[in-house]
């Protein structure tokens, strides 16, 4: 059963350096990591832990300093600038923290936006993001612009707009983070019911509470990638490591040294 | 994809009216100012090459300088001018105001009584209608090689002297009174613009007939009318043997080969329309300066979108295409007015100067083609800044 599963994207390796004056900076140290065809992972980590630097590469934003990166059957270190475009644009889609809708174009515009440079026609355009801003439940919206529409609407529009071109996998990096805590339940929920319909989905968060919603978690620390089961057999519930985690004082312990200190 | 892209630089454009309209106007005064000059140089230039080959050759002009030596040529003595191989007319000029009447009965003219009235008498042969404008006559003919050879009594009249005496009506074959002799009338002028409009109040008669009937006095000042293919220094030099001859002096007159000033008119015209022409210039450059400050400050300002389209999808060259044609569109739409204005400028002038107004077809695309140039190459700059920007960076700079 888990043999059928394809494997949709796939990191050997990778590293990411930047360039720091005369030395560099070292950020993600030999990432090996799988994401299966229909699969919600989440990458959960801490602030500076690399998760965007992680999130820029496999949204081919970026690329790494070595490693193989295969995404969707090509082999994405191999490729140039404008290759790179086109696998943003037909193979990704892009849900962030900030939304980043465009202010002064419409629900519908937004979300037809990656069709124009995807050359489709005008009018299948207009069809295909109706499909999706009803989908997302904002089938009356469709001429507002951002600013008439509350967080959790414009996060939906940029669900629509990520939806668009029908990527291989969806990747949200802090969807979350800019809303409430109910709105972004919903935006959740949201996720997992296009899950539920066949979408593969990346979310990147620091907050485990969102990242438990996913079906897998894969940790980052330091810029290095551990699987759940190796994340449990280092650190406790609180992200203490395990060797370095203190035994709790007995009672009388604890009495002792106060009596110790006065 | 094209389309929506000219779409959304219009769109881009429309959003900052007042800056898209700034920018434009640096292109538009550029190419006014190119447009105009040009054209005016164009016109000036081939007006004056139209009056030197207005009589199918070249001319020399023979004037009397000193009249206390001689007062002038008498019509036989200029005509002997006619004799050297090579001189195909001669086209003199005399002119005096001079009584005329007009009595009704012998014309219809606006007025019912015998009307006395003082104006130019101007004695001319065929050449002066050649040579004073295009479609000189309105309606009748012009003065004849026979009306010279024969100094018959007829008259031409002027376009406004015309209007004045008698309105819309044509008065062909009626007769008025010069100096109270009969003059026919057999044509009139149309209304002539420009350097020469002295005809426009005078009554032109032939100038053998003025010279002996009207006693308006001798020929200072003639053109004689050189064949193109003659050599004009032998040609020249026999005119100034023959004005000796007659003068019974080397000095006292004046014999000046036109084509040399038209030549040396025509130089200078160049020279002065070629250094405005490079102000001009540098005017458009100033506006081509304009459009790439204008993109420099929309790139800057829609970083994030920038950054966004190109995590989208959007190649950097369709980027660079995006912003290429918003600044494209400012300096054609700036071209096309420019060239318009221009035009307008040069068509006023061709009036208060006087020369034909003629616009060529080149001159729009080049001036066009020009500022679209200028456009491409200003807008180069910001447009690589655009398609280079990291959307990394860019999407974070907010
Ligand atoms: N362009 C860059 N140049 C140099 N260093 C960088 C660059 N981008 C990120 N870094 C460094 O890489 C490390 C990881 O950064 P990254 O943004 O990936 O963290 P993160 O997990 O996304 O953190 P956060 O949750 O705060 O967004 C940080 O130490 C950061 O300073
Ligand atoms: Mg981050």
């Amino acid at each position: 059963m888990l043999n059928a599963k394809k494997v949709l994207l796939s990191m050997k390796n990778i590293n990411k350096s930047y360039p720091m004056g005369d030395s560099s900076l070292q950020v993600l140290f030999d990432v090996n990591f799988e994401v299966y065809q229909r699969e919600f992972v989440s990458i959960l980590g801490p602030s500076g832990s690399g998760k965007s630097t992680l999130m820029n590469i496999i949204g081919c934003l970026d690329v790494a300093s070595s490693g193989t990166y295969i995404l969707n059957g090509k082999d994405i270190s191999k490729l140039k600038d404008k290759e790179l475009a086109s696998v943003r644009n037909r193979d990704i889609g892009f849900v962030f923290q900030s939304f980043q809708l465009l202010p002064r174009m419409s629900s519908i515009d937004n979300v037809v936006l990656p069709l124009i440079y995807a050359k489709v026609p005008a009018k299948e355009r207009k069809q295909r993001a109706m499909v999706l801003l009803n989908k997302v439940g904002l089938g009356d919206k469709v001429m507002n612009k951002p600013k008439q529409l509350s967080g959790g609407q414009q996060q939906r529009v940029a669900i629509a707009r990520a939806m668009v071109t029908d990527p291989a996998i969806i990747l949200a990096d802090e969807p979350t983070g800019a809303l409430d805590q109910a709105t972004g339940a919903q935006i959740i929920e949201l996720f997992k019911q296009l899950n539920s319909e066949g979408k593969t989905i990346i979310m990147i968060t620091h907050d485990p509470k969102i990242a438990r919603q996913a079906g897998r978690i894969v940790h980052i620390l330091d810029g290095r990638i551990y699987s759940q089961e190796e994340y449990e057999r280092i650190y406790d519930e609180d992200g203490v490591k395990w060797t370095e985690r203190e035994e709790r004082p007995t009672i009388k312990e604890r009495r002792r040294r106060r009596l110790a200190n006065v | 994809m094209f389309k929506d892209i000219i779409k959304m630089s219009f769109k881009n454009l429309a959003m900052n009216k007042m800056r898209t309209f700034l920018t434009t106007l640096g292109i538009v005064i550029g190419i006014t100012s190119i447009i105009a000059l040009i054209t005016i140089g164009q016109g000036v230039t081939s007006s004056v090459i139209d009056q030197l080959s207005g009589l199918g050759g070249n001319r020399v002009t023979v004037e009397i300088t000193n009249t206390t030596v001689r007062k002038g040529f008498t019509d036989a003595e200029m005509e002997s001018f006619l004799e050297i191989t090579g001189v195909d007319g001669v086209s003199p000029t005399v002119r005096k105001n001079m009584v005329y009447t007009l009595v009704p009965g012998e014309t219809n003219s606006n007025y019912n009584v015998v009307y006395n009235s003082t104006t130019r008498v101007m004695g001319v042969n065929n050449y002066y209608f050649q040579l004073v404008a295009n479609d000189v006559i309105k309606a009748g003919r012009a003065i004849t090689d026979d009306d010279i050879d024969n100094a018959t009594h007829v008259v031409v009249l002027g376009h406004t002297l015309w209007k004045r005496l008698y309105g819309n009506y044509n008065p062909i074959g009626e007769t008025i009174k010069i100096y109270n002799m009969d003059f026919v009338i057999v044509g009139i002028m149309s209304e002539l613009v420009g350097l020469d409009t002295a005809g426009n109040h005078s009554l032109i008669v032939p100038y053998t007939t003025a010279m002996r009937d009207l006693q308006i006095g001798l020929v200072k000042t003639f053109d004689a009318v050189v064949s193109a293919s003659e050599d004009m220094d032998i040609v020249v030099s026999q005119i100034d043997d023959r004005c000796a001859e007659i003068m019974g002096s080397t000095s006292g007159y004046s014999v000046v080969n036109q084509q040399e000033v038209m030549d040396i008119v025509v130089t200078i015209t160049d020279l002065v329309l070629g250094m405005l022409a490079g102000i001009a210039a540098i005017a458009l450059l100033v506006g081509g300066i304009g459009i790439m400050n204008m993109m420099l400050v929309s790139v800057s300002e829609r970083t994030v979108e920038i950054g966004l389209r190109k995590a989208l999808g959007a190649k950097p060259s369709v980027i660079m295409v995006q912003f290429l044609v918003e600044a494209v569109i400012i300096s054609m739409f700036g071209g096309v007015l420019g060239v318009a204005f221009g035009a307008a400028i040069a068509y006023v002038a061709s009036i208060l100067i006087g020369y034909a107004f003629a616009f060529q077809a080149t001159t729009v695309l080049l001036a066009v083609g020009f500022s679209v140039t200028v456009g491409l190459i200003f807008g180069i700059l910001p447009a690589r800044k655009a398609a280079k920007l990291n959307p990394i960076d860019a999407l974070r700079a907010q």
